[in-house]
Parts: C-alpha cells; structure tokens; sequence
C-alpha cells in the first residue's frame, strides 16, 4: 500500500500549528492474529475519522502510537490513504503491551476518545475517565471483534504532543536499521535451548553456546522481550529495547517466532531518553511484574 | 550433617536433586525460609523457598545467584520445573537444587527443623516412644521387636549369640560385625546391640545416615531391658519346666514295667501322654551354648512346624521327646517320622551340630522308657555320620545294634581292645581309621581312597603296612569279621564316653 500510494510526508510535532489536532493510529490485539487475518487497509481511516466526528475537529497529522512492531508502520498506510503527514515521533519509544505505557499518559493527558474498527468494518467508539478503564473496554471489545482492530486514540493538540511526546523516533528507528553492522549491543549469541510460557504470566526462552552449553542467557518475555540475563547476570532490562535477532539474515525474531533450536542474537539497544525519562512504574520491570 | 545426609533423610524420601549435584558435600548447619527480599545470613543453610518467590520459573535464578552469594548450604523449593539456564547455573556453582514435589513445605520445614537443629530432641521422641509403647504391650519378646519395627519403621529382629534368627523380620549380617563380642556394634545399615550375653537385637537402619543410625542404635538399647526381662521369664519357667520334665522323664524310664502311680499323676498332670503306641525322638547336640532356653523353643516350634507334637525334654546332650498314636502306627509311618526329623533337622542352625534317633513304636507307659532307649542308640549312631542331617531310625541300624547290645560284654571288649592294640596309637590312629574305612568299602583300595580323600598308593602303603602289624590275617573270612565287629566297637565305645 505504501509503495502504490506512498510515500507519507514526516513532520515534527513542533513543526505543526500548536492547535493542530493529531490522532494516533495502530492495531490492537495478538500479533499471531494480525499475521492471520491481514487488515484491508481503510479501517484506519475510518476509525481517524470517527475520533474526529466525535471531537468536531479535523485531524492534520496522524501519530504513532508505538515505533516497535507493526505499528511504527499503520499510521503510515493510513496518512497515505487519508493525504496527512505523520508525525516524526511515537509515545512509547519502543514496543509495550498497554494502551497506559505512553509518554502522554504519564503526562495525564487522557487516551480517549477511542476508535476501534475491524477488518469488516464494525466501529465501536469508547470513552473512560481513566486509563485502566479504557483498557479494560478496549480488551473485551477486541476479543469480541475477534482479536485484533484498527485502532486511533490520543486525539492531541500538536503543542502538547510536541512537549510530552518521544520525538524524532522514525528517523531514528530508520536509522538505527541502516546501519552496518545492526545497531545495538550483541548480549549473546546462541541457539534457542528451552521455551517456557507458563500461562498468561512471564515466559522465559533460554539460549545456550553451542559451542561450550555451560554458557548460557536467560531472556524474560511477555509479547515483548523484558530482561536479558547472561549467566545468571542480568544484562537488559526494559525499558531498554531488547531484540531477537536471526543469527543468519539478521531479521527481528518476534516472541511468537521463537522455535527451539533456532540460532539467534540478543540485542539490546538503549532506550531513547524521551523513554527514560519515563516513569519506572509505567515502563519499568514492576510494569511487568518483573 | 551434609547435603547429601539430608537427603538420605526419610522426611525427604520424595525429594529429587535437580541441579548443583556437585555440591552434595556442603555442610547443613541451619535452615531458613525465604519469602524474598534481600537473602543474607544463610551460610551453610539449607534455604526452603516459599513458592511464591520461584513462580514463575525465571525468579528462581536470582535466588540460586543470590543463595551462593549468601554461602547458602542448598536451596529447597517446590514450585515449578527450573529454567534450563537455572540447572546451568546452579550446577556451574554447584549449589544443590533440592525439589519436593508436591510435599507440604512448611510441615517439611517443622521437620527438618527438628532433625536438623536438635537431632536429640528427635531421638528423645523416638526413645520416649518405644519405652511408652513397650509399657502398653504385653511383654513378650515378638511384642517388643513390634514394638520397636512400628516405632522405628524399619526391620527389627532377636538373633541368638551366633547370629542365626530366633525371632522378628529377616536380616542379613554383613561382615565386619564381631558376634564374640557383647557389645553394641554396626556394620553398614545393620545395628546389633546384645541381650545379655545370650542374644542380640538387631535392626536394619532405613537411612543410610549417622544419625539415624544412632537413633536405632538408642532404640535399641532403650528396648533391651524389656526384651532381656521377657527372656529372663521365659528362662525362668523354660528352667522349672525343664528341671520338673527331666526329673519326672527319669522317673519314668528307672521306673520300667512298673511305674510308681504318683509319678503317672505327676506326668498326666504335665499334660505327657502315657496311653497309646509313643514313636521315641532323641535330638544329640554337638555343640551346647549358652542359651540353651532360647534353642528349647525353637526346636519346639519347629517339630510343632512338621507335627511332631509332644513333650520335649532337655537333657544333657540334647533333646528328647515323643510322638503318641491311639493305634499301632504302620511300619511305612517310621520312614515319614525319619524324614520329617530329617527336615526339622535342615531347618535348625547348622551350627549346633544337630543328629537325631529315632525309636521303634512301643505301647504304654513302659513303651516310653524303650522307645526312647532305642532313640537315644540310635542318635548315638547317627554322630557318627559324617554326613548331614544325619537321622536313624533303629529299624534300620541291624548290626548296629547287635553291636550296641555285644558292647555291654566285657569279653567282646576286651577281644576288641586287645586284636587293634597295635594300630591304635600308629599315627594318631590314622591306620586305625583306614582299617575300618578298607573292612567297611568290601576290601576295595580304590573305594578306600575315594572315601578318604586319598591317592590308592597311600592307602595300598597303609594297609600293607597294617597287615605287618596286626596280629590277624586279613584274607581270612573269619579273622577279618571278627577284625571289623572289634573296629565298630571300638567306634561305639568312643561315642559312649
């Protein structure tokens, strides 16, 4: 889609009208279900445009909600569809699993009101004077929509996106994935040894040397990779940004890729400092439980 | 106490190691619990792990780091299977990861606090129980070795000085135990403390542990006044039943056709049975002991095994007893009488040297007296034998027992002392004992050294050296039986003295 109707124009939020309303957008649910059942394309657009009649203002710039995954891309396909730039920026500086874990929440700047459309085109619009509350719809309306949605939130003024939000994230991410050799800190390399996923809880995946198998990395996860530990060291934490890497072709291997027996690297690469300065509880390992 | 003692314990039976292997030998001074936080002051402890700080599975490797950085002694958990990076680590560091299942930790915690910290108070309990249980039981020996099996939760046996089984559960002695003496010994698992100096209690410890096996060895020692006491008893009855029985059996056999009427009265009253066709037993013993008390009632309970059912009478070389039918029991019941004595016989220590005879059926209160006669020939006969069980019924003894009735003659004696005078004392009577072996194989050399265990050129050398200084010759007929009826004379007269 991007290449037919691409590519978007990047601005920076301070480069926008203070008053300029952003909406961000991106896919809710299990990225498995993502992968299954592709998006069509114009549920973005029509979950933007759902947020904007609710507010009676047009949107001049659509945003990223987070910059790891799918997501640093939607808002792209639909700024293509819809002819309005994005902005160079996203609220989480990496990949979480909550709507909560952004830069504006932290802020306490509100999430709502929210968009949700599915791939057939069913829209719910939700509100909630809290976070957690919007969360909680948010999830049993994706799993009734059948596991995942388009989804536009955080409708914003450009001035306060431009104060509170991470900036300069695409070029950045862009960046980091032009460079030779990969970005990033190389924690470990090794063969995928164990793979545990105890419930809904953190799972583990366990890398061993192949060469010397008393060697051996521990890396914690939930969607996302949490913590590194080296022989019992830890060696990565979020909000660290923590990569699987293929060992071969060097391509991201997603939690939901892992196969035993699969030679990988653990990569860690620092957190941007708009992510940093984040508070702990929100991206932090107790975020997570950890 | 190690790790690896710890885990011999029978409180942790199910306990599985699941990594750390390698540090087995580290010492257990304490234990603690751990529901998180900071882990400090556990050196050389054994760290039970509430599950809750080893759930999910990867919390478990900070503890294991955190554990060895403490000096921890091994680490106890029961939640779920570690991380394959956590059994890296823990075996790398040689920690030992000890897993109980789906065992109650806290009641795993109260025990092990006990064995651990004060493995006195433990054995206090143990001792406290076999003395109170003893007290509620009546007091036998096989109530107290039950006693101490359900106490102890492990095989208890009574063994008599020599070891051999009198009483309790099976247990094999290992080498390196000195019976000879009377003092608390082990050998392996195996803990022997001595009853007096007439038997041992013995118990197989059901862990392979210092301490379990000293509680065994209190226990034992705790159990030993009750079970002495018990045999003390029973001696003391054994005694005056055994001094009454042998006075009134000898009255009965002086006694002869007529038997004075207080004694029949007496005997009835013992509850001997005098009416009927009595079957004669004479049990000889080799080898007496000390407690004797304690063989009377095995050899009672093993005749009893085979229904060989009547008075038993200890006597200076053994035992005797009779068996009493209603009618005239038929000749075959002699052969069936002889093989059930033949395995009552198997089934006693082969140590006490054990020879039987058996007696013709003989009727009435008179037929006691000759029954037991011709019992007491025959087991005369029977130590001779240089095979084992031996068993003779006198039916079958023949010649024997012309022999036995020829000895009673002083000329029979005299001929028979005087044609072997020049063999006997040749070579510590070896000559001798080839001339009987050569009378009895038919003349045949080969038979001779067969029976001997020696080359047929010694024996041809012995026996012509023989025929140089016997006055008789052995070619002739006559010579030769009166020659082999003076060897079996002889043979008999040794036995009678």
């Amino acid at each position: 889609m991007l290449r037919r109707a691409g590519p978007a124009a990047l601005v920076a939020a301070a480069d926008l009208p203070p008053d300029a309303l952003v909406v961000h957008a991106g896919i809710v649910g299990a990225p498995e279900i993502v992968a299954e059942r592709l998006p069509a394309g114009d549920e973005f657009e029509a979950a933007v445009r759902a947020v904007e009649h609710h507010l009676g203002t047009p949107a001049s710039a659509l945003g990223v909600i987070e910059i790891g995954g799918l997501n640093g891309l939607v808002p792209f396909v639909a700024g293509t569809t819809m002819g309005l730039p994005v902005v160079d920026g996203d609220l989480m500086g990496r990949a979480f699993p909550r709507l909560d874990q952004t830069a504006l929440a932290a802020a306490g700047l509100p999430a709502g009101p929210v968009a949700l459309v599915d791939s057939s085109g069913e829209l719910a619009l939700l509100d909630s004077p809290t976070l957690t509350g919007i969360e909680r719809i948010l999830r049993a309306v994706v799993n009734s929509v059948g596991g995942a949605a388009a989804i536009a939130c955080y409708p914003v003024r450009a001035s306060a996106l431009a104060r509170h939000g991470i900036a300069g994230s695409v070029t950045r991410a862009l960046e980091l994935g032009a460079r030779e050799p990969p970005a990033g800190e190389v924690l470990f390399a090794g063969r995928v040894a164990e793979i545990r996923r105890d419930g809904q809880g953190i799972g583990s995946v366990v890398l061993e040397d192949p060469e010397d198998v008393s060697q051996v990395a521990r890396v914690d996860m939930s969607d996302e990779y949490l913590a590194v530990t080296v022989n019992g060291e830890p060696a990565a934490i979020v909000p660290d940004i923590i990569c699987l890497l293929d060992s071969d072709q060097r391509r991201p291997v997603g939690t939901e890729q892992l196969r035993a027996g699969r030679h990988v690297l653990a990569v860690r690469i620092e957190a941007p400092p708009g992510l940093r300065a984040l508070p702990e509880s929100l991206v932090g390992p107790s975020a997570f439980g950890l | 106490m190690r790790v690896r003692d710890l885990i011999a314990h029978p409180l942790l039976a199910g306990a599985t190691v699941l990594a750390g292997e390698g540090g087995l030998d580290r010492p257990i001074e304490d234990l603690c619990w751990y529901a998180g936080g900071e882990l400090d002051r556990c050196r050389d402890q054994l760290v039970v792990c509430d599950p809750s700080v080893v759930t999910p599975a990867y919390r478990l490797e900070a503890v294991v780091r955190r554990a060895e950085t403490a000096g921890a002694g091994a680490l106890l958990i029961s939640g779920p299977v570690p991380l394959l990076s956590t059994v890296r680590i823990a075996d790398r560091l040689a920690l030992p990861v000890l897993s109980a299942a789906e065992a109650d930790l806290v009641a795993l915690l109260h025990g092990l606090t006990v064995t651990i910290r004060s493995p006195e108070l433990e054995r206090a309990r143990v001792l406290t129980r076999v003395l109170q249980t003893l007290r509620a039981r009546p007091q036998t020996v096989s109530a107290s070795l039950a006693v101490l099996r359900e106490v102890l939760e492990q095989p208890v046996a009574l063994l008599a000085a020599d070891g051999s089984a009198l009483d309790g559960d099976e247990i094999e002695l290992p080498d390196g135990l000195r019976l000879d003496l009377d003092a608390p010994q082990r050998s392996g698992l195996v803990v022997l403390h001595p009853v007096g100096k007439v038997a041992w209690l013995a118990s197989l410890a059901a862990a392979p542990v210092d301490d379990w096996a000293a509680l065994t060895a209190a226990a034992l020692a705790a159990a030993e006044p009750a079970v002495r006491a018990c045999l003390a008893a029973q001696q003391l009855t054994a005694e005056r039943d055994s001094r009454l029985g042998a006075h009134l059996l000898g009255e009965l056999l002086a006694g002869g056709v007529a038997v004075r009427r207080d004694v029949v009265e007496r005997a009835v009253a013992a509850g001997w049975q005098l009416r009927g066709w009595h079957t004669g037993i004479h049990l000889g013993l080799r080898q007496a002991g000390d407690d004797s008390i304690l063989r009377s009632a095995r050899v009672r309970d093993t005749l009893a095994a085979l229904d060989l059912r009547g008075p038993l009478v200890e006597r200076a070389d053994g035992w005797t007893t009779w068996i009493t039918a209603a009618v005239e029991p038929p000749l075959e019941d002699g052969r069936n009488v002889v093989d059930r004595v033949r395995r009552a016989l198997l089934a006693l220590p082969p140590a006490w040297g054990l020879h039987a005879g058996i007696g013709r059926p003989h009727e009435g209160i008179s037929g006691v007296a000759r029954t037991l006669a011709e019992a007491r020939d025959a087991a005369l006969l029977a130590r001779s034998r240089e095979w084992t069980p031996a068993v003779e019924h006198v039916d079958q003894l023949g010649v024997s027992r012309l022999l036995l009735s020829w000895n009673e003659s002083e000329l029979m004696r005299a001929y028979a002392d005087s044609v072997l005078a020049p063999v006997r004392r040749v070579e510590d009577g070896k000559l001798l004992h080839t001339l009987q072996t050569y009378l009895e194989h038919g003349l045949s050399v080969s038979a001779t050294a067969a029976a001997l265990g020696l080359h047929r050129n010694t024996v041809s050398a012995r026996i012509a050296r023989l025929r140089e200084l016997l006055d008789a010759d052995l070619d002739d007929a006559d010579q030769r039986l009166a020659l082999q009826l003076a060897c079996r004379m002889l043979q008999l007269d040794s036995l009678h003295s």
